[in-house]
């Protein structure tokens, strides 16, 4: 097994190359569940920070091999890197290489994770090749939440403190009529709910098993990663209940901005 | 553990091994780490099963100090135990084989032995590895005590089919991660002084933090690239420590689940194939068949619990088709 930077899509979901959809999904679920948030399985080996790491290469594998288009082009340029490579060891024997070979009866003769050009992660025709460290989902868009996610402390309304189904947070009555005036519930504005209300994407995808992908696409209104609206309207259904918000007004609203985008 | 004063683990001395050990035997044992989680009731009840589909099996209890095989097999403290083997009263196994309750089940117990067996000295073990590996029987199986002490992890690598027995609990799980830590070193230290690769591997632990090795898997690989030719011979060799998970006291579907992500886990971290062999719900039957003395595959013949063990019996018999050495090789 080679470090985990270094493992194949199909190696970081222990699949074989020729895994069916099927597969690939209950592989990404397993895994999500082994590394998730209050795995009994991690103790005393992996710390948190290296357990998120492997989530979100998880996540990663899981949105090219989910995508049978992404998932062709991955394997098509995989061959290829396993061809150049094959011509570099005639004339020097590389140990990692070497390894690699060992390996293929796993299925595992795929391009490292570093070594794929970002182009997969985004609509092959609009995008030529960015640099390798671009990740699948634009991850800056994605404000990393300090919060632990403690259990939730007793309410206590006098002192403005409002609670969700995973703990507390601070009451802004300016905020509050800006929820209850909104009319257009973009993905950006349900972000800033929900980091208003301090609940972290791992949770709605624990909660909801909504893959954290599709989560980080609706904040970032990214909706060509998105699956078709009928999808898309449970999905948001789903997270406007967990942050509290009539989950009627808010999916006809961002099912609204889906469609025009669409439509452009 | 690999931090104690390290001695060639038993089981490769070739000087003592057996001059002519029963190849053909398979031999399966079971450690965990913890004590509790129900290692001499998975074992004793996959026994039986199999005994009674006609195969000869023998059971040893190497809970020594603390053996209780006995009562799980539903039999009295037997008469011969493990105390005259390794006071010389009787050197050949054979003679103190007690019959079971079910034909064709024989086991070796170490019952009422003396205070002392527990802290027998290595010799001994040493000896008592070399009977039972020349021990003819079809099945071989080891019920190990709680803890990681070198000889428990010894007799661990003396099987072909090393099972590991865990329940769903943080406690269970550490322990077990702890126990497989220390079998997985134990065999490292040996393929090292086996294959002379100690100052390899010595100077990559000088060099752990600087080279990034964190998990023994990152180990595994640094000496690939330091020496690839002897590294990829090691590798091949370390891939050969396999183990057979078993959970027990299962509740929930999340529960089963567990065994999976153990699984997982234990491929990243170690980098060692680990099969999932199957689960046993939690059932009031076994504490109700512990307390009667009664196996419970005899006493609730009709149970779930008892087609679960059944069919772990036969995946894992299964893998017998595809027959691989015992980890030390010596047989």
């Amino acid at each position: 097994m080679r470090d985990i930077h270094d493992q194949t899509y199909y190696e970081l979901l222990e699949i074989d190359a020729s895994a069916t959809q099927e597969e690939i999904l209950k592989a990404y679920n397993r895994a999500r569940a082994t590394y998730g948030h209050n795995s009994p399985a991690l103790y005393s080996l992996f710390n948190k920070e290296e357990a998120q790491e492997l989530l979100r290469l998880i996540d990663e594998a899981y949105s090219v091999l989910s995508n049978q288009f992404r998932r062709k082009q991955y394997d098509a340029q995989s061959t290829e890197q396993e061809a150049k490579t094959d011509a570099k060891s005639d004339a020097k024997v590389d140990a990692r290489t070497d390894a690699r070979h060992e390996s293929k009866a796993d299925g595992a003769n795929q391009v490292p994770v570093q070594a794929i050009p970002s182009a997969f992660f985004d609509k092959p025709e609009e995008m030529p090749r960015r640099p390798a460290e671009v990740k699948v989902f634009d991850e800056a868009t994605v404000p990393v939440e300090t919060r632990p996610a403690s259990a939730p402390a007793p309410v206590d309304r006098s002192k403005g403190l409002g609670t969700t189904p995973f703990g507390n947070y601070k009451i802004d009555p300016a905020f509050e009529d800006e929820i209850k005036q909104a009319e257009d519930f973009s993905g950006t504005f349900i972000q800033k709910v929900r980091l208003y209300k301090n609940i972290n994407l791992d949770q709605i995808c624990e909660t909801t098993k909504i893959s954290r992908p599709y989560l980080i696409a609706v904040e970032a209104n990214n909706f060509t990663s998105l699956p078709a609206p009928v999808f898309v309207r449970g999905f948001i259904v789903q997270i406007a209940k967990i942050l509290g918000l009539d989950p009627v007004r808010v999916s006809n609203s961002f099912i609204k901005l889906l469609k025009e985008a669409q439509t452009k | 553990m690999s931090g104690n004063n390290f001695s060639i683990p038993f089981g490769v001395d070739e000087s003592r091994a057996a001059p002519t050990p029963a190849k053909d035997k398979k031999i399966w044992a079971i450690g965990g780490g913890k004590g509790g989680v129900g290692k001499s009731f998975i074992i004793s009840n996959l026994g039986i099963s199999l005994a009674r589909s006609g195969k000869r099996v023998v059971m040893v209890d190497l809970d020594l100090g603390g053996a209780n095989l006995h009562t799980c097999l539903g039999s009295d403290i037997p008469l011969h135990t493990l105390s005259d083997f390794f006071s010389g009263r009787e050197r050949r196994l054979e003679y103190l084989l007690n019959p079971s309750c079910v034909p064709n089940l024989f086991f070796l117990s170490g019952a009422n032995d003396s205070v002392s067996v527990a802290d027998m000295k290595e010799d001994g073990h040493r000896q008592l590895a070399a009977a039972l590996l020349n021990l003819k029987t079809d099945y071989l199986f080891l019920d190990l005590g709680a803890g990681t002490h070198n000889t428990t992890l010894d007799y661990y690598l003396m099987a072909n089919r090393p099972l590991i027995g865990i329940t769903p609990e943080p406690t269970s799980i550490e322990n077990a991660y702890r126990f497989i830590k220390g079998a997985y070193f134990r065999w490292i230290k040996t393929l090292e002084a086996r294959m002379g690769m100690q100052s390899i591997v010595e100077q990559a632990m000088d060099h752990k933090n600087t080279l990034g090795i964190r998990t023994p898997s990152d180990l595994v690989n640094k000496l690939v690239e330091f020496n690839p030719e002897k590294g990829r011979a090691f590798k091949a060799e370390v891939e050969k420590f396999q183990i057979y998970l078993i959970m027990n006291q299962v509740r929930t579907q999340n529960d089963v689940e567990v065994g999976h992500s153990v699984r997982l886990v234990c491929k990243k971290y170690f980098g060692i194939e680990t099969h999932y062999v199957g689960y046993l719900d939690y059932d009031n039957a076994v504490w109700q068949s512990v307390r009667k003395r009664r196996p419970l595959v005899l006493e609730y013949p009709y149970s779930n619990l008892v087609t679960e063990i059944a069919q772990i019996a036969k995946t894992l018999d299964d893998y017998e088709r595809y027959p691989r050495p015992n980890i030390l090789r010596v047989a």
